[in-house]
């Protein structure tokens, strides 16, 4: 489990034992991954409770139209810029994840194998349950590279770059990194 | 008005009014009358075919649902003026005391499920009323034609809405009935279509109405199809429900052009009602002006085509045959109808289908259909906004202090809008996740599992795996089939009302213990 959620991807025991429900929070856990600002993956904790604490006051806003309410992790409260890049970062996640399981099932995988295997992938883990990533042949280990590559560099950069913008890249870590600073300020 | 009246009632010469302030058990009341004529005309078709005999748990739960309507309206007022966070409980209420009665007569039939098997008719009760489809009922062609009827009828109310309805002959002012018909339509805000909000929700209903009976006549004029059938799918074809008083569901005609006519009244119920009624005045460009609307078009013929070729290609199914079962098929899923096809000779068990065209359909039953519309899913609009947010979050990465709208159609979204859409999703991934680990951990292989949490969160029916549509819910752990139930509730309430309701509920109960 700690080899899971810090996405270290040691190879324990073998999943394919487990039972179903064992194996969903294995995928459940490699999903949100490890703390900001570490070498876990994944969608990382932090953007976790950021989008939760977010939707928390979307809902009270719908009950007090006019209340103002700052989103807050821990004791430190959450500029606007970044929730907005927070939500936006977790669309593009999900974007990954379904484009990634249609590619792997276009390459011959199952289901299963194709969503466990890509959401590793984007969380770049590396082993998955449910798919027997030896086994692998040529369009799927494209795939899953293209998904490693994309979850490493945190999604934003690579779809930059596909909009054609190669300049934007270096501005765009200073970006991030101002942003997480203007988070904690 | 009726506050200067309460002011006077202070003194102690005017009596009071003897009964109680309490908008939501109102709203039930009315809500509850609404069902009886369904669960009436359900006996009468009992009484009339000689093969069963249910008209007596029918009529039984006909006469307590009334009475409980009748003390329940008459028993409470609505408060003089509705405050928008009023309606969320409202709309709990009115959708769990619907489901429980609405079960009533399954219960009480020993021959249909009894109430040893009390959850498995609430789940088919709550599966109707939210217009899902997805069933527990084992051998459905052995059962009596009344209680058939009375399960399409659930789903053809949930269709439109029990709120609607009830709204429809309420004398609500101000801000309250608009909130409240808010909370139960999907879409962002109702379109206004009449001065007073009572009169919106029933023009609603009209339309609504008047789309049940004209698929019911073009589904009769198709031959093989008898009157019964006719009515009975034109309530579920409407409402994008998906009950079938057949097992085979559509594949028991073996005919296209009942197919036809089904797909064209689904996707009729996917698009907006409001839209519907401005064309049925004269105004027919009102669906070009609705961005959402056109896509969902557009969605539904790049799906078809995507999974024509697909199965053209890869499973070497003649083409002809690979058009028709695809069209079906998306249609199906994606105004989450959740009817199928399924017949000798055919490509209509799509949870057998090459995976890719499953992901796809997957996809569809996510997105489900348009605003203001009585399918289900997150909605195009809310995919629309998402996808415009995210190329929105690239841009800003690029150039971090642009201010950079969200448009939709050419005209500007609201950011408090954009940030509700947002909200949805996370809480929609949240539902999805935490439904999906209790699923499978109950033990559903993960597939069905994650098909199973998703057709029950967009109301859809059929999932893939092993609860595909040549199967049932049966296959889920009696607990897990309760989960899911919830989620249809979930889903069709569009989750803020729920858990805003819910927990205005629990407060409300615990202030007043």
């Amino acid at each position: 489990m700690t080899a899971t959620s810090s996405s270290t991807g040691f190879e324990l025991a073998g999943w394919s034992g487990w039972s179903w429900g064992a194996q969903a929070v294995v995928v459940a856990l490699i999903a949100t991954g490890g703390m900001a600002g570490t070498a876990g993956g994944g969608f990382q904790m932090r953007r976790a409770i950021a989008a939760a604490r977010y939707a928390y006051r979307e809902l009270v806003t719908e009950l007090h139209p006019h209340t103002v309410h700052v989103v807050k992790i821990g004791r430190r409260s959450v500029a606007e810029r970044p929730l907005a890049l927070l939500n936006g970062y977790q669309i593009l996640f999900a974007v990954a994840v379904l484009a990634g399981v249609f590619g792997l099932s276009l390459a011959g995988m199952d289901l299963w194998g194709g969503a466990s295997a890509s959401i590793s992938a984007l969380a770049t883990m590396g082993p998955a349950p449910g798919a027997d990533l030896g086994a692998l042949g040529g369009g799927e280990q494209v795939v899953l590279a293209v998904l490693m590559v994309l979850g490493r560099l945190a999604l934003f950069p690579l779809v930059v770059v596909a909009r054609g913008a190669v300049t934007g890249t270096r501005r765009l870590l200073l970006v991030e990194r101002t942003n997480d600073r203007r988070a904690h300020s | 008005m009726r506050r200067a009246i309460r002011g006077v009632s202070e003194f102690p010469l005017v009596p009071r009014a003897p009964h109680r302030e309490n908008l939501s058990l109102h709203v039930v009341g009315l809500a509850l009358l609404f069902l009886v004529p369904g669960m009436l005309i359900a006996t009468l078709v009992e009484w009339g075919s000689a093969s069963s005999d249910g008209e007596w748990p029918l009529l039984l739960a006909a006469l307590i649902t009334a009475s409980v309507g009748v003390i329940l309206f008459r028993g409470f007022r609505p408060p003089d003026d509705v405050r928008p966070s009023d309606v969320f409980p409202v709309v709990v209420w009115t959708w769990l005391w619907c489901s429980v009665l609405g079960a009533l007569p399954y219960v009480l039939d020993a021959d249909f499920f009894g109430w040893s098997q009390w959850d498995s008719a609430l789940f088919e009760s709550i599966s109707g009323f939210t217009a899902s489809g997805s069933t527990v009922l084992v051998d459905i062609d052995a059962h009596g034609r009344g209680m058939l009827l009375w399960r399409q009828f659930t789903q053809w109310y949930g269709g439109m809405g029990m709120v609607v309805l009830a709204v429809s002959v309420l004398p609500l002012l101000g801000v309250g009935g608009q909130e409240l018909m808010r909370a139960e339509t999907p879409g962002p805000d109702s379109d206004r279509l009449a001065p007073r909000i009572s009169g919106t929700a029933k023009r609603l209903w009209l339309v609504y109405g008047g789309l049940t009976v004209a698929i019911a006549v073009a589904l009769f004029a198709v031959p093989g199809v008898s009157l019964y059938d006719a009515v009975a799918h034109a309530l579920t074809v409407a409402g994008t429900g998906g009950f079938s008083p057949y097992g085979g569901s559509i594949g028991h005609f073996e005919s296209l052009g009942a197919e036809l006519v089904m797909a064209a009244g689904m996707i009729a119920g996917a698009m907006s009602f409001s839209l519907h009624y401005r064309a049925l005045r004269g105004d027919w460009r009102a669906y070009r002006r609705a961005s959402d609307q056109m896509l969902f078009l557009k969605i539904l013929a790049s799906a078809t085509a995507v999974i024509t070729l697909l199965l053209w290609l890869r499973q070497g199914a003649s083409f002809g045959l690979s058009l028709r079962d695809a069209f079906f098929n998306v249609v199906t899923l994606a105004t989450s109808g959740g009817f199928h096809n399924i017949r000798p000779g055919g490509l209509g068990d799509f949870a057998a289908w090459t995976p890719p065209a499953q992901v796809v359909l997957g996809v569809l039953m996510l997105i489900g259909g348009g605003a203001g519309s009585t399918s289900g899913g997150m909605k195009v609009f809310r995919a629309q906004i998402s996808a415009a947010h995210a190329l929105r979050t690239v841009r800003l990465a690029r150039r971090p202090r642009s201010v950079v709208p969200v448009k939709l159609g050419g005209s500007v979204i609201p950011e408090s809008v954009v940030g509700r859409v947002l909200a949805f999703g996370t809480l929609y991934i949240m539902s999805f996740g935490v439904g999906t680990l209790i699923v499978a951990s109950l033990g559903a292989d993960p597939v069905t599992a994650v098909s199973g949490v998703i057709s029950a969160l967009s109301n859809m029916g059929p999932a893939l795996g092993e609860a595909g549509p040549s199967s049932n819910f049966t296959v889920f752990a009696r607990p897990a089939r309760l989960v899911l139930a919830g989620l249809m509730i979930v889903g069709r309430l569009e989750i803020t009302a729920v858990f805003l309701g819910a927990a205005m509920i629990v407060r409300h109960l615990l202030r007043h213990r």
